[in-house]
């Protein structure tokens, strides 16, 4: 594909997500060697997650942005995705000297027929996951974290149920040193927890995330209630779940939540045009071209109406009711629904932190310094960081800041040689 | 000597760019409509690079002349005009901020004024170049009869607590949908509330406005809460903006023959063109010309597009479009679908392919009607090879053949597999580099080959990353299946999808369904 590069600088990424595989493409096209450490068994990220939420056009939602991106990286010989690693240690010495965890890869990729056996037979859920893309690589694998096998030995189910004899629960892990001239934290965001939220989230079964609900759809392009696998005939997205909240300190608004709800709506109606569905929001946010006009055609589509629901309680039949303040008449309201879906916000991915304080720097890098007031806190020489890990962005612009920090790190890599 | 790029523009986001592309040795032609520079030209002490200042120039036409020559540029000045040549152009005009005076049935005037001029005079000036004083009331607007944009919002905010803050104004800021989608936008409005300013939503889209006492204007709007008519005395009241393309983009988007959105923006609505690419490789846009965006966007954008290396080639085990000349007759079908601008008319009026530009699509191929356009590994006898290896040993049994392009369909297949829905064993994916490629003459191979149906996956609408080439191939497949009738033939054996590379489920479920129609069918 491209000329194998002699002595290149090199630079170590954290994190694969979509500004992590942007950056990754962009420096090795520069002639930069690049190593994408990413902690969960498989490189993605969160937009490897979300569904496609095209109706008869493409609704630029992104999530298809992030395909491309695994591609090259996988087939790029100047970038090596190290998955399922953490950074155990970072020493500056000139250049970084980086420690590398990297958990056993016990499904092998060479034998695996993706059957997907091992997965029906796994009694434990979270411990044996799969990829969301044709892209990603390895298709299979174990959460080490999660498995019984690891935490007690007391489970060797896929062993058995692999036709492929793929699984080798005694694979060992490896830990690898890495050098680097320089690094990047791209380590991303987590999404917000609603369970201390008077939603019923976690309590109630119909009550789930947008991120959930875009898995649900990416897996299985369909939408049915996740409970009882039901019709979903009326449906609520509530906005602004854990964003614009001085409540939790979460002082911003995560950018994508308003875009995730309606154009997942507009997808729902589409293919399901009998389903009804209401937004509750506080302010709708733009997003794509045209949103003028775009608005007013939601509206003839989608119920929005200007109020977050105070309180949710399970009905029979599993269906939830939402009571809220009419904002029209300033009547209460009490409504059903079959589905409710929390638009939560981005938060500081814990991941995030590790690499802060592994690298001395300051605390205040782990908490979105975008959004933070006053001085920016100062990234020290050679650090950079790149997408959501710094505040909220949607896609395009952790592809567009990737590509300014991909920038930022040929510059000084110049400096140095 | 290798030849400049040409930055079109005068702000921030073009300087960002000049000093980008000046560290890195290029040489720049920076050209403005605009008398002066908006900045100061950097020192020549501070960078390689080599720069050449165009002022009060308009681009009016670009055109390729060889296959291995740059672009010839033609500007008109002063009545006047002048030529330059440029290996690649950098679009990085801003758009100018029109205030929306009508929209809320103002009249710009003494104490109504709009938001960059109250900005302006803030900064130049303080308080003492506004009409109004210390304690006074000054209401602005923001959005509700249109929604507003971040980048606008965070303007008014900001003046708005400057107003209350620093100046003994009470500010009220009354707002539709409250545009906070934006770096720092959230924080701003608490700081703002903190301060005293107050934030009134609008319920309908505008407020009533009325003469009010000794010169002040009433603003008058239902709570949002209560519902009761809440009026404000101001002295000023700061109208809204929007920002919006001029003529300027619209005409650089006629010459150059550019995608635009539709807000007229340039680089169009498709995400594979993301941050800064159009669909032709020669032309970059960035910052306002792209969208509104925040000073600071504006500034990394300038960056991004100056440091852009071009991609690698696309398809790599196929050739590039060649031309052979003693089959062309010059009727500019391929110079006119091109979605890169790659083919053009050659001063010795031979059609070629410019180098460098083509992105390997085959639209050009497939629909040359000479067939006087090939690609390596795209020829109608590489294609027949192609479906022999996809039907493998079993070349009798009648096949289902997808055409699936290579963006979308390949790895959405892929994706079905691990999901555990492969696609049934009677049909054979057959990738293509984009849908548009997909001549008559290929899917006329598959049925020759004894195919039971075919089915051709495109990109979305919108979603191609040749612009047109999944419309062009769903154009196709149309007129086809009105042929197939003619013959004879069940047009339910020639389908055409849409999808996406991470549509694996969707995918899996369109083949199975086809199969099973074509099973039931069974009309041979």
């Amino acid at each position: 594909m491209t000329q194998p590069l002699q002595n290149p600088q090199r630079v170590i990424v954290v994190g694969a997500g979509v500004a992590g595989l942007a950056l990754a493409r962009d420096l090795a096209g520069s002639g930069i060697a690049v190593d994408l450490v990413e902690q969960q068994p498989m490189a993605g990220g969160h937009a490897a997650q979300l569904a496609c939420k095209a109706t008869d056009t493409c609704v630029t939602c992104g999530a298809c942005l992030v395909e491309e991106r695994l591609a090259y990286a996988r087939a790029s010989d100047r970038i090596r995705v190290l998955t399922a690693s953490r950074v155990t240690d970072v020493s500056r010495n000139g250049g970084f000297t980086a420690r590398i965890d990297q958990q056993p890869r016990c499904i092998d990729p060479g034998k695996c027929t993706a059957c997907g056996e091992c997965l029906t037979a796994c009694p434990q859920e979270r411990a044996l996951v799969r990829a969301t893309s044709g892209y990603q690589d390895p298709l299979f694998a174990i959460n080490p974290g999660e498995c019984l096998y690891f935490k007690d030995g007391s489970c060797r189910s896929c062993v058995e149920a692999c036709p492929a004899g793929a699984v080798d629960l005694d694979a060992p892990g490896r830990e690898l040193t890495l050098e680097a001239d320089a690094v990047v934290l791209a380590t991303g965001f987590e999404p917000f927890d609603p369970t201390d939220k008077p939603y019923g989230y976690g309590r109630f079964e119909n009550v789930v995330t947008t991120l959930e609900l875009d898995r649900m759809l990416r897996s299985s392009g369909k939408l049915a209630r996740p409970g009882d696998g039901a019709e979903v005939r009326r449906m609520a997205f509530i906005q602004c779940v854990g964003s614009r909240d001085a409540q939790c300190g979460h002082l911003w608004c995560s950018q994508v939540c308003c875009g995730v709800s309606l154009r997942t709506a507009q997808w729902i109606r589409y293919r399901y045009p009998e389903t009804e569905i209401t937004c509750f929001y506080i302010d709708l946010q733009s997003y794509g071209a045209g949103f003028d006009a775009y608005y007013r055609r939601i509206q003839e589509q989608i119920r929005l109406v200007r109020m977050i629901p105070a309180d949710i309680f399970e009905a029979e039949s599993g269906q939830v009711r939402l009571s809220y303040q009419d904002p029209e008449s300033k009547e209460p309201q009490e409504e059903l629904f079959d589905v409710v879906a929390l638009a939560v916000g981005l938060t500081p991915a814990p991941g995030t932190r590790e690499i802060v304080q592994l690298l001395q720097m300051d605390d205040g890098l782990a908490q979105f310094p975008l959004e933070q007031p006053g001085q920016k806190h100062a990234l020290p020489p050679g650090v950079f960081m790149a997408g959501t890990a710094g505040g909220p962005m949607g896609i395009a612009a952790s592809v567009a800041d990737a590509a300014d920090t991909a920038r930022k790190v040929c510059l000084f890599l110049r400096g140095r040689s | 000597m290798t030849q400049p790029t040409l930055i079109l523009g005068n702000g921030p986001c073009a300087q960002a760019a000049l000093t980008e592309l000046l560290d890195r040795g290029a040489r720049v032609i920076l050209a403005t409509r605009e008398e002066a520079l908006n900045f100061i030209p950097p020192d020549a002490e501070s960078y390689t690079g080599e720069v050449e200042w165009l002022e009060q120039v308009q681009l009016t036409s670009c055109r390729r002349s060889a296959a291995d020559g740059p672009l010839i540029l033609e500007f008109s000045r002063d009545g006047g005009g002048l030529i330059k040549q440029a290996a690649e152009i950098i679009i990085a005009e801003e758009c100018p901020a029109v205030p929306l005076f009508d929209v809320y049935g103002l009249a710009p005037g003494k104490g109504v004024l709009a938001l960059s001029a109250v900005v302006e005079t803030l900064e130049k000036q303080g308080l003492e170049g506004l009409p109004w004083n210390n304690g006074d009331s000054v209401v602005l607007l923001n959005g509700g009869h249109h929604e507003s944009h971040p980048a606008i919002t965070r303007r008014v905010l900001a003046t708005a607590l400057t107003l209350q803050q620093d100046h003994g104004i009470q500010a009220y800021v009354i707002t539709g949908n409250l545009k906070v989608a934006g770096t720092g936008v959230e924080r701003l409005v608490h700081a703002a509330r903190q301060a005293g300013v107050v934030i009134a939503r609008l319920t309908g889209e505008k407020p009533v406005l009325a003469a009010g006492h000794a010169g002040t204007l009433q603003v008058s709007l239902p709570d949002e809460v209560t519902g009761d008519i809440y009026r404000i005395e101001a002295r000023g009241v700061v109208a809204d903006e929007e920002i919006c393309p001029d003529d300027y983009l619209t005409d650089l988007a006629e010459i150059l023959q550019l995608e635009r959105d539709s807000d007229g923006f340039l680089q169009g609505g498709n995400v594979h063109r993301l941050p800064s690419a159009t669909n032709r490789r020669d032309v970059r846009v960035a910052g306002p010309s792209r969208g509104v965006m925040s000073p600071a966007a504006q500034v990394a954008d300038g960056h991004i597009a100056a440091a852009a290396d071009g991609l690698e080639p696309a398809h790599p085990h196929l050739g590039l479009a060649e031309i052979v000349q003693g089959r062309c007759v010059r009727c500019l079908t391929c110079y006119r679908l091109c979605p890169y601008q790659a083919i053009n008319l050659g001063d010795n009026q031979r059609v070629f392919v410019a180098e460098g530009q083509c992105r390997q699509c085959g639209i050009c191929a497939a629909e040359c009607p000479r067939g006087a356009i090939t690609l390596a590994g795209l020829r109608a006898g590489d294609m027949a090879q192609s479906l022999a290896t996809a039907a493998g040993e079993d070349q009798t049994a009648p096949q289902v053949f997808v055409f699936g392009c290579s963006r979308s369909a390949q790895p959405a297949a892929e994706l079905a597999r691990c999901l555990g829905r492969p696609l049934p064993a009677a049909v054979k994916l057959v990738s293509v580099p984009c849908a548009g490629a997909l001549s008559r003459e290929h899917i006329w191979a598959a049925f020759n080959q004894g195919a039971r149906g075919v089915m051709v996956l495109t990109c979305h609408e919108g979603n191609c990353h040749s612009e047109q080439g999944n419309c062009l191939a769903r154009q196709r497949v149309d007129q086809l299946k009105t042929v197939l009738a003619e013959l004879g033939v069940a047009p339910q054996r020639l389908a055409v999808h849409t999808l996406a590379a991470n549509m694996g489920a969707e995918c899996a479920q369109w083949v199975n369904r086809f199969v099973a129609e074509l099973d039931s069918g069974d009309e041979i």
